[in-house]
């Protein structure tokens, strides 16, 4: 009977699952979902946080530039919590950029840990243009002013000052002071 | 404003039949889109916010204490929610390995999902449930899928592709303080996910024993940095279940679906969705009829054609933390062509909603809609005339004009909220129709909260209560008289009103650790003028030919009252981090006060049958080495027996499903599980009393392989 085998099997399997179960560890339960809207959230504060050369702006009206370079982790999270984001001084704006060749005006920049960058590349797309880089991967800060990172199951940032240095941009002591780690 | 001349879009060569013979088709699916943006570009909407992510208002501070661990899978609207709701999540639909809305539906307490063929399934909460379970309003992303020609839902023709469900959110009881006419015992609503969170390519093939296979693909980006789109498709190859009382089966379904939808952000607080679908297939089914020149029943199966389409726009804006707008049009068309009826149903819908909150806090969002509906049949003219189906007028036009107020006020600093609100509508059968309701929460602490709520709720008639004429020469029917067969024939009322519902309802949460979650609600329901087959003079004799029988005139009458009461209890529970438990019991009592019909009459077209009892039990368990186990179990009280005809009853029922899933990497899923393990040839429902036959649902394995990027 193939039912009687299934049954059987199915028997079988269950008792392996309870075996594998005592023997299970526990699990870390961090919710992707949640880290990339906390992530989303800092990327729309960063623009009260952080001053941009006026050049960067065409006109007074000109809306802040938060760009995501390469496979968009945020998905509509980022976009959704823009359209409740009321306290940026600026009309805020967000972009999507395949790759480096696709990139235009932009302010903060996000760079996709899915993204396969080249640094030098980056480094001589973005060059001392006043964009405040963000990644999220190891290593990141060699490459751009601001790093997520896990601590303490929550959401914290390292901050290379010369970077954003580098770049033209002023960061306020207020970020600076509650990053977790400001290299030079 | 509204456009006449005829457009060369699709959507407009759909329409152009129905536009033909209908001066007062008033909407095409462009003229909307215009009637739209030109809105869009003339007005200056002002404000305000009820659906605003809660981040976007947190301090930098504040953000920096956010935890990044799900301390419970409850949702905050769970909680606050003075209704009873569930949710059932994608997490919660793919874990179970369910491959059909109708499946994930079995874990939602209270919910009554019973499986009357492949294709067919009979679904509600609170009683009346039926295939035609009529006060249940099914909606997808805000677009009703309710037939308005029997009140019912043909879940067949829903089939969705699961993996792009956000959520869905089940609410018991009444709601048509909201939603309108005929969410009266529950609202299904299925919502699909932000184009922006299906990027890249995406795949699942499924296979069972049964030779049922399901195969979808999709793939999904950005059109412009703003702009996100995913396009998908669907096969669904369902195997056959074997006939109740023949041999073979009869009900394998197929079904093609494409669809696609965009999701645009513009300036920040505009968000514009496009969405749309079209799916053609074949459902099979049987019905058994009597026959008055044979000795025998007659069976005629039939793979019905199913084939249909939709297109929707939203625009929403907000404009403070404190008010937004939406405006949503949508054009709909079915068609299906059933042994016993062809149908042919386009809808227009435009529907606008606007919030805010003042100073007070006092929250009012109200909000205004006009529906055309265009419904046509065409009887099938190889049945014989003693069993036939007629709707008179062939072609009904509808014109449903509504509005709705609802203002939330929060009380003793927030411990409390109270919400009143109504619904306004106008159909052109029973006119002007009320459905105001009055609900209160109150939370005692962080823990417990208590709510209650009183509503008063309409069904409006179906058309087969206004329009159809039937002769019903059924098995199922009384014993034969002076050794003569009796067939039913079944008239249209005259004057019909529509059911009226007065819900008392009463919950209680309970939230004692993050880690249990106890859900309860209590109602009594008080139905006046349901509508029901009333006998219209006595029986006679009618002579065809050579045969003689007998006819029971029935017409559609307000004749009945009824009321239900009953409780349902759920509970959540992680028992650890890796090992989530959910399980839900419910109680349900059936009174009714008919008028004359006889109660098997009742049960078959009124009453819906219902088991008294519903037990669930539902684990999520994390395993070692991206393995993850899942099972339920669910148990269902028998159904009554009508005990007439060759009727069997349908006993009480335990159903076992499990799915063992592998996740190597974060782009592959390798499910394979079992559905109604341990028990094959099990009844869910009985035959529909207009002749369609059940089947015995099956033990089935399965294995799925899904890919995401």
């Amino acid at each position: 009977m193939q039912s009687a085998f299934f049954n059987r099997a199915f028997i079988l399997f269950l008792a392996g699952c309870v075996l594998s179960l005592a023997s299970a560890a526990c699990f870390a339960q961090v919710d992707e979902d949640r880290v990339r809207a906390i992530q989303s959230a800092f990327l729309l504060q960063f623009s009260n946080y952080v001053t941009w050369p006026e050049a960067s702006f065409s006109d007074e009206d000109a809306a802040l530039v938060i760009g995501i370079l390469g496979r968009d982790p945020f998905g509509s999270v980022l976009d959704n919590t823009a359209r409740t984001f009321t306290s940026s001084k600026r009309r805020l704006e967000i972009r999507r950029y395949k790759n480096l060749d696709d990139l235009g005006q932009v302010h903060i920049l996000f760079v996709s840990p899915f993204l396969e960058f080249d640094k030098k590349a980056l480094a001589a797309a973005v060059g001392a243009s006043p964009v405040l880089l963000v990644g999220n991967a190891p290593g990141f800060l060699e490459s751009g002013s601001v790093n997520f990172i896990l601590r303490d199951k929550k959401v914290r940032f390292d901050i290379n000052r010369s970077k954003y240095q580098r770049a033209g941009l002023r960061v306020s002591a207020k970020l600076l002071s509650v990053a977790n780690r400001v290299v030079e | 404003m509204l456009p006449t001349k005829e457009n060369k879009t699709e959507i407009e060569s759909i329409n152009a039949v129905a536009a033909k013979q209908s001066p007062r088709m008033p909407l095409s699916f462009a003229g909307l889109i215009e009637l739209c943006l030109l809105a869009a570009l003339c007005t200056a909407w002002p404000i305000l916010g009820y659906a605003q992510s809660n981040l976007a208002i947190l301090s930098l501070d504040e953000l920096l204490e956010e935890e990044v661990v799900s301390a419970s899978k409850i949702s905050g609207k769970a909680i606050n929610t003075p209704a009873a709701i569930h949710i059932i999540s994608q997490e919660d639909i793919r874990r179970s390995g369910v491959n059909s809305v109708p499946d994930a539906l079995r874990a939602v307490p209270g919910v009554h999902v019973y499986q009357i063929d492949a294709n067919k399934w009979a679904i509600s909460s609170r009683g009346f449930a039926s295939r035609f379970a009529n006060k249940m309003l099914v909606m997808i992303d805000g677009r009703t899928v309710y037939s308005p020609l029997f009140s019912g839902v043909y879940w067949d023709a829903q089939d969705i592709r699961l993996e792009d469900v956000e959520r869905i959110e089940v609410i018991r009881g009444p709601g048509g303080a909201l939603w309108g006419a005929n969410a009266v015992n529950g609202v299904i609503n299925i919502l699909t996910k932000d184009a922006a969170d299906t990027q890249g390519p995406s795949a699942s093939v499924e296979l069972d024993n049964r030779d049922t296979a399901i195969l979808s693909a999709g793939y999904g980006g950005w059109l412009s940095g703003r702009t996100a789109y995913r396009v998908y498709g669907k096969f669904t190859d369902r195997a056959g279940l074997p006939a109740v009382f023949a041999d073979g089966s009869f009900d394998e379904a197929h079904q093609t679906r494409i669809g696609f939808r965009t999701d645009s952000t513009i300036h920040a607080h505009d968000k514009l969705t496009f969405q749309g679908e079209f799916y053609d297939g074949k459902s099979g089914q049987s019905v058994e009829y009597l026959a008055p020149d044979s000795a025998v029943s007659h069976i005629e199966s039939r793979d019905a054609p199913v084939s249909g389409g939709n297109l929707l726009a939203r625009w929403t804006r907000i404009l403070s933390s404190e008010s937004e707008m939406s405006l949503q049009v949508y054009l709909d068309q079915t068609e299906r062509e059933e042994l016993l009826i062809n149908d042919k149903l386009k809808t227009a819908d435009i529907d606008f909603q606007y919030g805010f909150t003042t100073d007070y806090g006092l929250n009012i969002l109200w909000g205004a809609g006009y529906r055309y509906t265009r419904d046509e049949t065409v009887a099938r003219e190889t049945l014989p005339d003693v069993f036939s189906y007629n709707f008179y007028p062939r072609i009904r036009e509808d014109d449903l004009y509504s509005g709705f107020v609802q203002g939330r006020m929060p009380f003793a600093e927030g411990r409390g909220e109270l919400t009143i609100g109504t619904k306004v509508e106008h159909n052109d059968v029973t006119h002007f129709e009320w459905q105001p309701s009055l609900r209160a929460i109150w939370h005692f602490n962080d823990a417990h909260s208590v709510w209650a709520a009183i509503s008063r709720s309409v069904r409006s008639p179906s058309r087969i209560e206004l329009d159809a004429n039937l002769n019903l020469g059924l098995i199922r029917l009384p014993p034969q008289l002076l050794g003569l067969r009796t067939f039913v024939r079944f008239s249209p009322g005259e004057s019909l009103e529509s059911e009226v519902e007065r819900s008392y309802e009463l919950g209680y949460r309970v939230r004692p650790t993050d880690a249990f979650y106890f859900d309860a609600a209590a109602f009594y329901n008080y139905y006046d003028d349901l509508i029901n087959g009333i006998p219209d003079g006595d029986v006679f004799l009618e002579e065809t030919g050579d045969s003689r029988f007998l006819v029971l005139p029935i017409t559609a009458g307000n004749g009945m009252n009824g009321e239900t009461y009953g409780l349902e209890l759920s509970a959540n529970w992680s028992v650890k981090e890796w090992w989530r438990l959910t399980g839900g019991f419910s109680w349900l009592e059936y009174n009714a006060l008919d008028m004359g019909a006889s109660r098997e009459a009742r049960q078959g077209f009124s009453e819906g049958q219902n088991a008294r009892h519903l037990f669930s039990l539902v684990s999520f368990m994390d395993l070692p080495n991206d393995f993850e186990l899942n099972a339920s179990v669910y148990y269902a009280d028998s159904l009554p027996e009508l005990g007439a005809g060759n009727d069997v009853g349908v006993g009480s029922k335990v159903r076992f499903d499990f799915s063992l899933q592998y996740h190597p990497g974060n782009n592959w899923i390798l499910a394979i599980g079992g559905r109604n393990v341990f028990r094959s040839d099990v009844r869910e429902f009985k035959d529909t009393m207009d002749g369609i036959r059940a089947s015995e649902v099956q033990e089935m394995f399965y294995s799925k392989l899904s890919y995401r990027f």
